[in-house]
């Protein structure tokens, strides 16, 4: 009898061993093979009666398996959250002609044509904090299409809210934070790129699960202004 | 320490050591098959990567886990967060794009080679960095698809910095082989 | 001594106290992971749930592991041995 049961108990570990590895596994090929190497010196010497290491190994199974449990629900739950109601994000941005000067940018020998904005911006962000937002990165990128036919979308400023309290955005005559250049240093003039989109961007990052992007706001068609060299 | 492993490998049979072996390898066996078949759905060749610096925070922080992937037929947008790798470097860099330029027609912009739609040309730049990775692309002036591994689409907090912590400190290793040593002093058949 | 402390880190318990062990961890673990689920969401905080989930698993650790005596009311009672007593009455 008492034989019987060990071998039943033995096979039982064995299930619970594999169940642990097959919900885990990705993760362990990445975080070796210690604790497979911890489990086998375990169940190497599991043939007599419970002990407190074989414990110790079953609950700490147990619980990487409902912990595993836990974030996939949190993951489901925010997807099922965010497909269920929608955030509104409704926001607006205004801007003065985007001017173009012929001006050095950092890192760069020659001068060449660079644009400088002067923007306001306004987005109420606070319906994207839940349970699971970590932080919202935010950017403003402009969208335009030169006449050697590339599609260009560049982001020229960006900030990171990561408090409820912050994601009322009001930005009030700021400036591109980063240059704001044609490629291969053409210029915007010989580009003839005449205007440009701009648009303001988020993504939001949560603590567990999917990453999701999303637009809070558009301006259509704001003209590049070249000006003579200053 | 051995004797007590070899009495009880004496104790099992040897059908039974067989067995355990058996069992051991199909652990290890399932588990490989299916990283390589996450790396077949999700086209890259690390599905999971770890969070090795501190360039990304506070979005990732060292020993995050990042889940990858990478669609042949989809273009990056700006404010994807992109894994890539420059050859000649011998750690991938998970980076924020900066700038993204599609080409629609055969090009020739000045440094690089002829251009044909499709193709895209990508900047990244780290949150953490105030200025973009140029100098990290060892004398490239963009990326180019070929040198992006995959887009970060999902995000497990601190799972991986076992990994990190067996790198930055060898001697937790021995340290964890001294226990597992200590333990087997201490139980007994 | 080392044999004090070998009991004591060994901790064996019986095979009815081991099917009880099992039980209790699993119940007790399933019902705090759903809880700790279901109030993390209502309360919408993630800070709760992971606090919740690990003070459970503590208590259980105190619960499960340590052997207590309620795990050992079953000792596997062995027949007499039958040699021994041959050896006595010839």
């Amino acid at each position: 009898m008492r034989e019987s049961t060990v071998h039943q108990t033995r096979l039982m570990f064995i299930w619970r061993l594999e169940s642990r590895v097959t919900v885990m596994s990705a993760c362990r090929a990445l975080i070796h093979l210690s604790f497979l190497d911890a489990n086998f010196q375990v169940f190497l010497r599991f043939h007599t009666m419970h002990s407190f290491f074989t414990r110790v190994n079953n609950v700490s199974a147990l619980l990487s398996s409902c912990t595993m449990a836990l974030l996939a629900a949190i993951t489901i739950a925010s997807l099922l959250q965010e497909a269920i109601y929608p955030p509104q994000i409704h926001g607006q941005i205004s801007m003065k002609p985007v001017k173009v000067f012929n001006a050095k940018a950092p890192r760069q020998r020659r001068k060449q044509e660079m644009a400088f904005l002067n923007f306001n911006m306004t987005a109420d962000l606070t319906p994207l904090f839940t349970w699971n937002t970590k932080q919202l990165f935010l950017s403003l990128e402009a969208e335009y299409e030169n006449a050697q036919g590339v599609n260009n979308t560049v982001v020229l400023w960006d900030r990171i809210v990561r408090r409820p309290e912050d994601a009322r955005v009001r930005v009030i005559g700021a400036k591109n934070k980063y240059a704001f250049k044609e490629i291969g240093g053409k210029g915007f003039s010989k580009g003839a790129a005449t205007n440009a989109s701009y648009a303001l961007k988020y993504n939001l990052m949560p603590y567990v699960g999917v990453l999701r992007y999303g637009e809070a706001a558009r301006i259509s068609d704001v003209p590049f202004d070249v000006r003579e060299e200053l | 320490m051995f004797t007590e492993e070899l009495k009880a490998f004496r104790r099992l049979g040897f059908r039974h050591v067989l067995l355990q072996v058996l069992n051991f390898a199909s652990v290890i066996a399932s588990g490989l098959m299916i990283w390589k078949g996450m790396g077949l759905i999700t086209n890259t060749e690390s599905p999971i990567v770890v969070v090795l610096s501190g360039s990304m925070e506070p979005a990732f922080y060292r020993g995050d886990l990042l889940f990858l992937t990478n669609p042949p037929n989809e273009r990056y947008h700006t404010g994807d967060i992109t894994v890539y790798k420059i050859p000649g470097a011998d750690i991938p860099i998970v980076h924020r794009v900066m700038e993204t330029h599609d080409v629609s027609s055969p090009v020739k912009i000045s440094g690089l080679d002829l251009k044909v739609p499709g193709e895209q040309l990508i900047l990244t730049k780290g949150d953490n960095n105030h200025i973009d990775d140029i100098d990290l692309y060892q004398g490239l002036d963009w990326l180019e698809r070929k040198h992006i591994v995959g887009k970060v689409r999902g995000f497990l907090p601190y799972v991986g910095y076992v990994t990190i912590a067996m790198n930055d400190f060898p001697q937790l290793k021995y340290a964890l082989l001294g226990l597992l040593g200590l333990l087997a002093l201490i139980q007994r058949e | 001594m080392s044999s004090a402390v070998q009991d004591y880190f060994e901790g064996k318990i019986d095979f009815v106290g081991q099917q009880r062990v099992e039980e209790i961890s699993r119940i007790w673990l399933f019902f705090f992971t759903a809880l700790s689920f279901v109030l993390g969401f209502a309360l919408q905080s993630l800070k709760l749930s992971f606090m919740l989930l690990g003070t459970s698993t503590v208590v259980l650790c105190v619960i499960v592991l340590p052997a207590w005596p309620m795990y050992n009311m079953h000792p596997v009672k062995w027949l007499p041995v039958v040699g021994e007593q041959t050896t006595k009455s010839s």
